[in-house]
């Protein structure tokens, strides 16, 4: 009873807001349908195999329906799908049950003991709820309906009752009982799609929010990579632009070369590596180091981890320094819990003042120190920030 | 030796090396010294040639990575041997560093230090007194008996200023702004560098740099015992 059938569109492609929404108003209709079943088959047909005599067939045809009517209940609260072998011989048990008390019913069709024929339905409609996906569930329970009424019709030719009082009871049993059932069933459908509906269009218009929200924070980083790549370049690539600087003037150069330093830091900023910080430094190293100056780079300490704001503060400086280096630069991070300290021991390559801005990259928590004197440059940058304890 | 008289006789080094262009090479710095007060009187791949002490050997210094494999033991064994040990390498990380020291090496020179510091090194080690280069400020710097003055001079050293630019970053405590002298600097770092030593394995390297560092004033003699009950406060 548990095999899941494996139908070509069973929505397994619902979202979470969609199952939730769904299995809720879901519900509370297979409770009700639970309740009109099991009730019926408790209130009226028990009490009627019981003034039966009770005959034996009346009552074995009663514990029958039980345990099918108790298997749909459990399926149906479960949300369990029947699979259709199972729903198929559960059919069969109720239509022969339905036509074997028509056959032996003492009296007329429609006597009280003669109750199976009209359960059978409320009965077939547990076997029926869950179907998932099922392209036409409305049709198939509306054909068992039909081969109900049918097997009663036969019956009520069969014992000659069929005059104009007969035919319209008839009428008037299957047509109410069934227009009942099925507008239940219909209503469960109808209810589901809605809900459904509602839940996708919820799924999707979040999804559009948080693709906007995800496009502005990547529009907002985009534009703080780009303000920060024109003050380290921007300046230098125009004046060369336009022709104001001459690139044969070393100073002209040397600008060049600390924007070139901190283009590459930029460029190296969202690598994934253990250590960005030193990452960071390696790379406006290597700039230099390309130009023949001997950079050496020495870390003490295990770094903790560094924002990123907080990193370009601290590497901007030294990017600028180990620039400016002219034949030797020593570059070192010293770290603790409290401090990250970055240094750039280097000697100056020109003698002329530097006309462009050490320090383009600022940060409140980072302390900056530039030094010159004779032909050394000195940089240091200092972080320092209480290790998050409580006190 | 045979000159005046009055000229200290040169230090005795041993190289161990298994590399013979670093040989040549510190042979080569020990010849431009001016005053010639480096004299190389051993050299080998291996240190075996070192135990027992030959009585010419003042300071050996060892490459710390001998055949691919650093030879932290036998740092032990020299300084156990009575051997004033400078380690000499191509790592300089902290790490690598203090297990030097621990070990009881004297000094520590990294390749990229070495012909700006190695014979000074081998100089001061010879009459103990403690020499701090760079690399070994750097494998200093986490200790926590330091001072902060002792800290930041290290530090600042450790960047690569010299002395005199340690001194001009760092003013007095008397509040009068005044730079402090490179002599203090060096006092400072040196102070670490004792420091350190208090806590190191017993070997007669340590006690002549402790007892050298009294005898000079660096260090007062209650100070090498204090250490322990400093740490259990």
């Amino acid at each position: 009873m548990t095999n899941l059938p494996t139908l070509p569109n069973q929505p397994t492609h619902l979202s979470d807001a969609e199952r939730i929404v769904s299995t809720r108003y879901a519900a509370g209709a297979a409770r009700t349908v639970v309740i009109i079943a099991l009730g019926w088959h408790l209130a009226n047909d028990l009490p009627a195999t019981l003034a039966s005599g009770p005959d034996p067939l009346c009552l074995t045809v009663w514990l029958a329906f039980t345990a099918v009517g108790v298997a749909g209940s459990i399926a149906v609260l479960k949300g369990v799908v029947i699979g259709p072998a199972w729903r198929i011989a559960g059919c069969a048990v109720l239509l022969a049950g339905s036509a074997a008390m028509h056959a032996t019913a003492p009296g007329s069709l429609f006597a009280f003991e003669n109750w199976a024929w009209g359960v059978a339905g409320w009965i077939a409609l547990l076997l029926f709820w869950n179907r998932p996906g099922a392209r036409h569930p409305v049709w198939a329970f509306f054909g068992f309906v039909t081969a109900n009424a049918a097997i009663s019709v036969v019956a009520l030719i069969a014992r000659g009752e069929a005059d104009r009082t007969g035919l319209a009871k008839m009428l008037l049993v299957v047509y109410g009982v069934g227009a009942l059932q099925l507008t239940l069933y219909a209503g469960k459908w109808g209810l589901e799609s809605t809900v459904r509906r509602f839940a996708r269009d919820r799924t999707a218009t979040e999804l559009v929010r948080a693709a906007k929200q995800a496009a502005e924070q990547a529009h907002i980083a985009r534009q703080d990579r780009y303000s920060t790549a024109r003050a380290a370049a921007g300046e230098v690539l125009t004046g060369l632009a336009d022709g104001r600087l001459d690139p044969a003037d070393p100073s002209v150069r040397q600008r060049a070369a600390a924007a070139a330093a901190r283009l590459r830091r930029l460029v190296t900023e969202t690598d994934d590596v253990p250590d960005p910080l030193v990452h960071e430094l390696r790379a406006a190293a290597d700039v230099a180091e390309r130009r023949g100056v001997a950079v050496t780079v020495d870390q003490v300490g295990a770094l903790p981890t560094v924002p990123l704001q907080v990193r370009r503060a601290l590497t901007d400086a030294p990017a600028w320094a180990v620039a400016a280096a002219g034949t030797h630069a020593r570059i070192t991070v010293v770290s603790n819990v409290e401090s990250v300290t970055v240094a750039v021991v280097g000697d100056a390559s020109i003698d002329q003042p530097r006309s462009d801005e050490p320090v383009t990259v600022r940060h409140d928590d980072v302390l900056v120190r530039v030094d010159q004197e004779g032909g050394q440059i000195w940089v240091e940058t200092r972080w320092s920030h209480a290790p998050s304890v409580s006190p | 030796m045979g000159g005046d008289p009055m000229e200290p006789r040169p230090v005795g080094v041993a190289v161990i090396d298994d590399h013979q262009v670093v040989i040549d090479g510190v042979r080569a710095w020990a010849a431009a010294d001016p005053t010639q007060r480096v004299r190389i009187v051993l050299t080998g791949g291996t240190p075996d040639c070192l135990l027992p002490r030959p009585p010419d050997v003042d300071v050996v210094l060892l490459d710390l990575e001998l055949g691919g494999v650093l030879v932290l033991d036998r740092v032990a064994s020299l300084s156990d041997a009575g051997h004033r040990v400078v380690v000499f390498s191509a790592h300089g990380g902290p790490s690598v560093v203090s297990a030097a020291l621990e070990a009881g090496a004297c000094a520590y020179l990294t390749k990229d230090e070495a012909r700006e510091h190695c014979i000074d090194t081998l100089v001061a080690v010879a009459t103990d007194r403690p020499y701090v280069t760079r690399s070994l400020a750097g494998g200093m710097l986490a200790d926590p008996r330091l001072s902060g003055r002792e800290r930041e001079a290290l530090l600042l050293w450790f960047q690569g200023m010299d002395m005199a630019a340690v001194a001009r970053r760092m003013t007095k405590t008397d509040g009068s702004g005044e730079a402090i002298t490179k002599d203090t600097v060096k006092q400072y770092i040196d102070r670490a560098r004792v420091k350190y030593a208090r806590a190191g394995r017993s070997v007669a390297s340590r006690f002549a740099l402790l007892a050298r560092a009294i005898e000079d004033g660096l260090i007062r003699p209650e100070d090498v015992g204090g250490y322990r009950s400093t740490a259990s406060q």
